[in-house]
């Protein structure tokens, strides 16, 4: 890391010390507020890619924030959080392209405040089960040596047997859950795409073996795992691609250990998908075959539909269906 | 790959080493070359202060810049501090503008092995050396225009230490500017290399984007186009370059209005292999 903004009403906060000490040949630079760093129109977020910065800041105002509803996974109240916005992958799928001017990996540091953010969420459901999402804006566990978070959420999580942690990951990086003891209420879910569509798109990410490896580690290590096909991305021959994808999984991780799976076909908000197309002008992926609908980018409807059901019925065949959640903005 | 300096003796090193030779055409602000490649190195002596560094840098977008403006731009200059050694060389990663308090972070994407620093901008020699940032006169105003025609990540930053409170400012004189940035050439040579990799990163997209603009305006010609009609036909060329339908099938289209265009635009795309292939 060569570059580190650090918000001034964090520069004495202990964690930024600990991550500072990390990064000992970094520049550190003093910014007011992480916007002035993050927001400014005049940067190019494939270019930053190229060589991130790394900003510690503080989060103000809304930390928890209600999911999308086309995500729940059985719960009846849903919540995500994000500690760090942007992520060390490079997916070109990815929303945070079309939805950041900025690649630089911002990190909040106020981790107390996020979990004062999460027992106020909890008041407001009292004895009843609530779902926490961290993986929406940032890979969970990628970034995980440096921030150190899942490893201060863990005990966290660990004394609220009501609320329930979602990981979401692509990396293997679970050293901090394989020194805890498995806890009920975190589920570490994996993103899987076949082999060399994650070639072709998922740029950085660990392959899909390792991916595998570390949830048979999680799954040995008693930890519940959960399984995102999400995106699913079109192709002539998609259907051969994720049934081989599918038989990996499944003849990698125990049955027993899969808490869910869910599948939704590649879609995003059109001025996200404008902001891709735009960075990346001539990439396959977006030249379809894609359709808008309700301010949605996504695969034509015939498609879409026939992915999502030849997902539902090989899935299915691995899984009873109360474990099965489509994606899906019709479903 | 643009170069702008403020002064003739902070060129001078540069021209040196780059072979760089002076222009002949009437221009603005002293242009030094090294041919007359339109991607070329062009170095700019833009005069001292930040109004004339943005002058420079808007004429070079806007005259000399290739058709894409993608091209980087490299800011050298001597600074005061007040206890760095003179020959020190920086690369600038926060600008304060002393005039108005406002404060710039220029990317940190393609730089030089140098340490990083503040630089504060102000609008005359300030002899007083107070502050923990480099003093000069640029940066500002090079940044703020520059940025209006380039994202940020394409615009660096060197600023080479020529006093500080044992050796003030007012003990500067041309041979030793020539000096301190002779010495550094090896840095402002190493981001030129950073700044110009960028350029490249760009070049496939925008030998495609250029090819589909050419095609757009070779159809453009041929039918009359609405706004709407018009950025549907470009939506599908882009398409169509995404999936390897080639240019010269494009050109070859000759139907005999724009929504003939459209379908058959349509089709080859639809026909061509979707992501996978």
């Amino acid at each position: 890391m060569q570059t580190i903004y650090v918000e001034n009403a964090v520069a004495d906060h202990a964690r930024t010390r600990a991550i500072l000490a990390r990064f000992k040949n970094a520049d550190v630079v003093t910014c007011e507020k992480y916007s002035e760093v993050f927001n400014p129109k005049t940067q190019n977020f494939k270019l930053q890619k190229l060589n991130p910065s790394l900003i510690l800041a503080a989060k103000h105002g809304k930390r928890v924030l209600p999911t999308p509803k086309e995500n729940h996974i059985g719960g009846e109240h849903n919540y995500y959080f994000s500690h760090m916005l942007n992520c060390v992958y490079d997916c070109r799928y990815c929303f945070l392209q079309g939805m950041f001017r900025s690649a630089n990996y911002l990190v909040f540091v106020n981790y107390e405040d996020f979990f004062t953010s999460i027992n106020q969420t909890l008041l407001q459901h009292p004895n009843e089960k609530v779902w926490f999402f961290s993986g929406y804006d940032c890979d969970s566990l990628a970034y995980e040596p440096v921030t150190k978070f899942v490893e201060q959420a863990l005990p966290f999580f660990k004394k609220r047997p009501n609320a329930i942690l979602e990981l979401r990951t692509k990396s293997t990086q679970i050293r901090s859950l394989l020194k805890t003891d498995a806890l009920p209420n975190v589920i570490v879910a994996f993103s899987l795409t076949p082999d060399d569509i994650a070639a072709k798109l998922e740029h950085g990410a660990p392959t899909i073996e390792k991916r595998l490896g570390a949830m048979r580690q999680l799954a040995d290590a008693g930890w519940q795992v959960g399984v995102r096909v999400d995106p699913l991305i079109y192709c002539e021959d998609y259907q051969q691609k994720y049934t081989e994808l599918f038989d990996s999984i499944f003849s990698s991780v125990p049955a027993a250990s899969l808490h869910s799976i869910t599948y939704g076909a590649f879609r995003l908000p059109k001025p996200f998908f404008k902001n891709m197309r735009a960075m990346y002008k001539h990439e396959p992926l977006f030249a379809g075959p894609l359709d808008t609908q309700a301010s949605m980018v996504g695969y034509e409807k015939e498609i879409e539909q026939e992915m999502l059901a030849f997902c539902s019925e090989k899935l299915g065949a691995y899984v009873a269906g109360e474990k099965l959640f489509a994606c899906t903005l019709t479903a | 790959m643009f170069i702008v300096t403020a002064l003739a003796a902070e060129a001078k090193p540069i021209v040196e080493a780059f072979r760089l030779t002076r222009q002949t055409e009437n221009t603005p602000f002293p242009v030094y070359t090294k041919d007359n490649r339109i991607n070329g190195l062009k170095l700019v002596i833009s005069g001292v202060g930040k109004v004339k560094s943005a002058m420079a840098v808007t004429w070079l977008y806007s005259n000399v810049a290739d058709g894409v403006n993608e091209s980087s731009c490299l800011n050298v200059g001597i600074a005061g501090h007040p206890e760095a050694e003179l020959g020190e060389c920086y690369r600038i990663n926060k600008i304060i503008d002393a005039d108005d308090d406002k404060v710039y972070f220029p990317p940190q994407v393609a730089t030089a092995k140098v340490a990083g620093k503040a630089a504060k901008t102000v609008s005359k020699p300030d002899l007083n050396y107070d502050g923990k940032e480099l003093l000069e006169m640029e940066a500002s105003g090079f940044y703020v225009a520059a940025s209006k025609f380039v994202s940020g990540e394409r615009l660096g930053l060197l600023k080479i230490v020529s006093d500080n409170k044992k050796s003030p400012a007012d003990s500067l004189h041309a041979a030793l500017v020539e000096e301190l940035i002779a010495t550094n050439m090896q840095h402002i040579e190493e981001s030129v290399r950073a700044l110009s990799a960028l350029e490249q990163v760009s070049q496939e997209a925008a030998f495609l984007q250029t090819s589909a603009s050419q095609l757009h305006q070779h159809y453009a010609e041929k039918y009359r186009f609405t706004v709407t009609r018009s950025r549907q036909v470009g939506a599908l060329l882009d398409d169509c370059f995404s999936r390897n339908v080639s240019a010269d099938v494009l050109h070859a289209l000759k139907p005999k209005t724009s929504e003939g265009l459209l379908r058959e635009l349509k089709s080859l795309r639809d026909a061509a292999p979707v992501f996978g292939r």
